[in-house]
């Protein structure tokens, strides 16, 4: 039989479970919005990397993209959607216990 | 709720990294200053003191509308490009209010910027001690101070130390009066503005501009 704090990791979003999404949804979550080249500088990925992993989220629901232009530059804005919100705390919510059960 | 204020404040920074708000600030201050030197408050054009304070008010208020639009102007094209946008969480909130906001802070901001310099002036002139250069400087610095511990911009805790010196220096010069105003905002008006130029240097010189196509 699993440890009960383990069994809640079984089901955690495979989304939001990937190291890059976490932190892109992390960052969005404290800001309004951002925009492509912001994300890219302040998490250190790459170009492709952060577009692939942007798409991801975008597919699920969690990031809205809007593609705009400013001074004749394109510009992608990011920003978290509420249901992006949601799916971030429950992803704490279930991988807390594991974190807690590991530094017992 | 997910929250992380390392993350709020890392934004913050980013948003005062390129210097663009104190040229601004600095710019605005050495234009406060050259209006009391040129019209002394507003005392040489031969308006009455209600004409003076709400004159200052809409020229406060026209001031920092003019220095937003400004700024934002000036960012899309020197620091967007470089380092990215981030639009903080709580500037959606502040834009509801915003308008009330304005109209019920700013004229009472400006009334106490041109009422409590002259009010201090003669409190403490009555009690024999001329200490308003010290607490205008204080007040001045006192917006860089709370700002350099919000955001930890160490610069801007040697611009608000240099204004206290500038009105140390004016005290015991004794410099006081309109001309010691004078002299203690366009002084600050200069040490911001430097301060704002030197980092817009650093920011340009260390943040090459992306390439269009690197941005999508």
């Amino acid at each position: 039989m699993i440890n009960e704090a383990l069994a809640s990791a079984i089901n955690v979003d495979r989304v939001i479970h990937e190291p890059a999404r976490l932190v892109i949804l992390a960052l969005l979550a404290n800001v309004e919005s951002a925009d492509f080249l912001y994300l890219m500088r302040e998490l250190d990925l790459t170009r492709g990397n952060l577009s692939s992993h942007l798409s991801k989220l975008e597919q699920a629901g969690y990031v809205q993209i809007e593609k705009t232009y400013r001074n004749k530059t394109p510009l992608t804005i990011c920003a978290i959607t509420p249901s992006g919100r949601e799916a971030l705390s429950t992803y704490i919510v279930q991988i807390a216990p594991v974190m807690e059960y590991l530094q017992r | 709720m997910v929250h992380s204020n390392s993350h709020q404040q890392r934004a913050q920074r980013h948003w005062y990294e390129d210097g663009l708000g104190e040229i601004a600030v600095g710019i605005g201050l050495l234009g406060y200053a050259i209006w009391l030197w040129l019209t002394g408050g507003g005392a040489d054009l031969n308006l009455s003191m209600e004409a003076q304070v709400l004159l200052t008010a809409a020229l406060f208020f026209v001031g920092i509308v003019a220095m937003r639009t400004v700024i934002e102007w000036a960012k899309a094209r020197v620091s967007y490009p470089r380092t990215g946008y981030v639009k903080l969480r709580h500037e959606r909130q502040i834009k509801l209010g915003q308008l009330a906001l304005s109209v019920a802070l700013m004229p009472l901001a400006a009334l106490l910027g041109a009422a409590l310099p002259i009010g201090l002036i003669v409190i403490f002139g009555s009690l024999g001690i001329n200490s308003s250069m010290l607490l205008l400087g204080a007040m001045v610095a006192l917006p860089a101070f709370l700002l350099a511990w919000r955001i930890k911009l160490a610069r801007l805790v040697l611009v608000g130390l240099l204004i206290v010196v500038v009105s140390v220096v004016l005290t015991l010069s004794k410099t006081f009066g309109m001309l010691g105003i004078t002299l203690l905002y366009g002084a600050s008006g200069l040490l911001v503005l430097l301060s704002g130029l030197l980092a817009l240097r650093h920011f340009v010189q260390t943040h090459p501009i992306v390439e269009e196509e690197a941005q999508s």
